[in-house]
C-alpha cells in the first residue's frame, strides 16, 4: 500500500481541521450550523480524507467516484447547497496537496470523478418477497416481538434458515440502508431495525448449531474501525449451516486479536470484511501481517469496495473475493 | 442558527453517539448469544456421546470380566487338571488383552472428543514404517497361517505423524488378520502418486455386508461380523483411524464384499496443509 495513505491517516485530524476551516472561509454560510455543525463537518472531512487517501493509494477512481455519488445524494437530501459533495472533496484534496506538497496530484485525481459517471442506486425499489414485506411491516412499526415471532413461525412452518437469510434478512438490511441514505428513516430507526434483525438471528442460532465436529474451520471478522457487522455475520452463519465450524469475531476486530485467533483455531479459511472503502488499506495491512506467519492460510475478502472493483482483492493480497455468502462458499471449496 | 437550533443539533449528535454505543453493545450481546448457542449444542452433543460411551464401556467391560471371573473359579475347582488350567489361562489372557485394547481405544476416543488429540508433523519414511509394522504383525499372521504379501515402493520421506500412522497401519492389518480365515491372504502395497502416497490393504477375509459398511468408520459402529479366530472388536479402531488420516488432510475408504474380502485405501498428501508452514521454514 502506498505510503501516502499512512501519512494522511496519521495526520487526518490536523488535515481535516484545515479543510473545514478553508471550507468555512469560502462558504461562510456554513457558520450558521453552529458548533454542532462544525463537529459534524470535521467528522465528514476526516472520512473524505481517508477516502481520498485509500482511493489514491490504490489508484482506484471508481472507489472515489462511488463514494462521491453516495455523498452527493446524502448532501442533497440534507438540503445542503448544490455541489457541496464535490466542493468538500475538492477542498480536502487541495489541503492534502498543500500540506504534503503533492503538486496538485490529489486535486487532479479528484477531478477525474467528474469525467466518469458513477452510479449509486438512489431508489429503494427492491422487490421484497411476501415474507420480507411482512417482516418489514413489523419492524418499521416497532413490533420487535411480533417480528421475531414471525421469523420463528415461518421457520417452524418449514422455511429453511438459509432462505430466511436470503429472502428476508439480507434484502431488508439492504433496504434499511437505502432508506436511511434517502432520508426516509432516521439513524435511530435504522439502528432499531438492525437490532431487531440481530435478535431474530439470535433466536435462530439454536436451530443450526449442531455441536458436530465439522470438516472445515472458518474465522470471520471485520477489520478494525469497521462497524458494519451484519454482512460478515451472515457469511459466518451460512458457512456454519454448510458443514463448517465457524469462529465469528464480529465488527472492528483488532489485528492482534485476529492473529491470536488464527494461531489458536488453525482455520482452513479466513474471511475478512470491509464496508467502508477507506478501510481497504487497513485490510491490506491485516492480510500482509497474517500471511507473514500463516503463509498457507487462504484469505477471502468481501464488502462494498470489492463489489465496485472486482480485481481489488488481488491488490490487497487476498486469495479471493466474494459478493455473497453462498458465492464465498463456492469459492472456499475451490481454495481448499 | 440560533441557540435553540444549536442545542437541538448538539442533542442530535449526542443521541447518535449513544445509538452507536447501544449498537456496539447489542453486537456484543448477539455475539455472546452465538457463542452460547454453539456451546450449548456442543455440550448437548458431548453429553449424548458420554452417555452412549459409558453404556458401551460398561457393556464391553462386563463380558471379559465375567469370563475372567468364571474361568478363575474353574481354575480354583480344577487345580489338579493342568491341561484345563492352561486353556483357562489362555482364555483369561485373551479377555485381558481385549480389555487392554478397549482401554487404549477409549483413551484415544476421549482425547478425540475433548480435542486434546494431537498430530505432530515430521519428515518420516513411510516404507520403513510399514515394513517395521509388518514385522511386528508377522507372528500373529504365521500363527493363523495367513500369508502377508508386500509390494512396497521406496518413497522419499515426507511430512506425517509416524506414531499415529503406525497406529493406523497396525489397526488395519490387525483387522485384516482378525477377519481373514486360516490360509487366507493379506496384501499391502504403498506407492508414490506424485503429490500423494497411496496405501492399500486388501484381504481375502469374510468381508462386510453392504448394509453394514456405513458403520465402519463411526464410533462403536460394530458390524455383525464374527471373527473366524474368535477375536472381538471394540468398534473404535477405524473411527480413530479416520480421524488420524483426516488430520493429515488424507482420505480413507473401504470397499468390501461379503465372503470375498475387504480393501482399505488410504491417500496421504505428502504436504498436508498444517505442515506447509514447517516446509516453508
Amino acid at each position: 500500500m502506498d505510503d501516502i495513505y499512512y501519512i494522511i491517516k496519521s495526520r487526518v485530524y490536523e488535515l481535516a481541521q484545515y479543510a473545514v476551516e478553508e471550507q468555512y472561509k469560502i462558504q461562510p454560510a456554513w457558520t450558521s450550523y453552529g458548533s454542532a455543525g462544525y463537529i459534524r463537518a470535521l467528522e465528514d472531512s476526516r472520512y473524505h480524507m481517508l477516502m481520498l487517501a485509500s482511493s489514491y493509494a490504490l489508484n482506484d477512481i471508481n472507489m472515489l467516484g462511488n463514494y462521491y455519488s453516495w455523498l452527493d445524494i446524502l448532501f442533497k437530501r440534507l438540503k445542503l447547497p448544490a455541489n457541496t459533495a464535490f466542493d468538500s472533496l475538492n477542498t480536502a484534496a487541495e489541503i492534502i496537496d498543500t500540506k504534503l506538497r503533492l503538486n496538485d496530484s490529489m486535486k487532479n485525481f479528484v477531478i477525474r470523478i467528474t469525467q466518469n459517471s458513477h452510479h449509486v442506486s438512489s431508489e429503494s425499489v427492491l422487490q421484497l418477497s411476501r415474507e420480507a414485506q411482512e417482516y418489514y411491516n413489523f419492524i418499521t412499526k416497532g413490533n420487535q416481538r411480533q417480528a421475531v415471532n414471525y421469523i420463528l413461525d415461518i421457520y417452524k412452518q418449514g422455511m429453511q434458515i438459509i432462505d430466511i437469510y436470503n429472502t428476508i434478512f439480507i434484502p431488508i438490511q439492504s433496504l434499511i440502508g437505502k432508506l436511511w441514505h434517502e432520508g426516509k428513516i432516521s439513524v435511530g430507526e435504522e439502528h432499531y431495525c438492525t437490532a431487531v434483525t440481530q435478535v431474530a438471528l439470535a433466536n435462530l442460532y439454536q436451530f443450526f448449531f449442531t455441536g458436530e465436529k465439522k470438516q472445515h474451520k472458518l474465522i470471520a471478522a471485520a477489520v478494525s474501525g469497521e462497524l458494519h457487522e451484519l454482512p460478515i455475520r451472515f457469511l459466518a452463519d451460512v458457512f456454519e449451516m454448510h458443514n463448517w465450524n465457524t469462529h465469528y469475531y464480529g465488527a472492528s476486530t483488532p489485528l492482534p486479536a485476529l492473529l491470536q485467533a488464527v494461531s489458536e483455531h488453525k482455520p482452513n479459511l479466513l474471511c475478512l470484511s470491509v464496508t467502508m472503502p477507506f478501510l481497504v488499506p487497513e485490510l491490506t495491512e491485516y492480510i500482509a501481517t497474517i500471511k507473514k506467519s500463516h503463509a498457507s492460510l487462504p484469505i477471502m475478502v468481501g464488502g462494498r469496495p470489492f463489489s465496485i472493483n472486482q480485481e481489488l482483492y488481488k491488490a490487497v493480497g487476498a486469495d479471493a473475493a466474494a459478493e455473497t455468502a453462498l458465492l464465498a462458499l463456492k469459492k472456499a471449496e475451490m481454495l481448499l | 442558527m440560533n441557540d435553540t437550533q444549536e442545542n437541538q443539533s448538539s442533542n442530535k449528535n449526542q443521541i447518535e453517539t449513544y445509538l452507536g454505543e447501544i449498537s456496539k453493545l447489542n453486537n456484543e450481546l448477539i455475539n455472546m448469544q452465538r457463542e452460547l448457542s454453539a456451546s450449548n449444542a456442543a455440550l448437548a452433543k458431548a453429553l449424548e456421546f458420554k452417555n452412549r460411551f459409558i453404556g458401551m464401556v460398561v457393556h464391553d467391560l462386563r463380558n471379559p470380566l465375567t469370563i475372567i471371573s468364571m474361568y478363575t473359579q474353574t481354575i480354583k475347582s480344577k487345580i489338579d487338571e493342568p491341561k484345563l488350567i492352561e486353556e483357562c489361562i489362555t482364555i483369561i489372557e485373551h479377555s485381558a488383552d481385549f480389555m487392554a485394547e478397549l482401554i487404549e481405544s477409549l483413551l484415544d476416543t476421549t482425547s478425540l472428543e475433548s480435542g486434546s488429540f494431537s498430530i505432530t508433523f515430521y519428515k518420516n519414511n513411510i516404507t520403513e514404517l510399514i515394513k517395521n509394522t509388518l514385522k511386528q504383525m508377522q507372528p500373529i499372521a504365521q500363527n493363523r497361517s495367513i500369508h502377508i504379501h508386500e509390494q512396497l515402493s521406496e518413497i522419499e520421506p515426507f511430512y506425517f505423524d509416524a506414531f499415529r500412522i503406525e497406529q493406523v497401519i497396525t489397526n488395519i492389518i490387525s483387522n485384516a488378520l482378525k477377519y481373514t480365515p486360516t490360509d487366507g491372504n493379506v496384501y499391502i502395497s504403498v506407492k508414490d502418486n506424485s503429490e500423494t502416497v497411496v496405501i492399500v490393504v486388501k484381504d481375502t477375509g469374510i468381508g462386510i455386508p453392504e448394509e453394514e459398511q456405513h458403520k465402519t468408520f463411526t464410533f462403536f459402529g460394530r458390524t455383525t461380523n464374527q471373527s473366524p479366530h474368535g477375536d472381538k472388536s471394540v468398534g473404535l479402531g477405524l473411527a480413530v483411524c479416520k480421524h488420524i488420516i483426516e488430520a493429515h488432510d488424507g482420505t480413507i475408504e473401504l470397499t468390501s464384499k461379503a465372503s470375498e474380502g475387504t480393501t482399505i485405501t488410504i491417500l496421504l498428501p505428502k504436504l498436508p496443509r498444517r505442515a506447509m508452514d514447517l516446509a516453508d521454514k
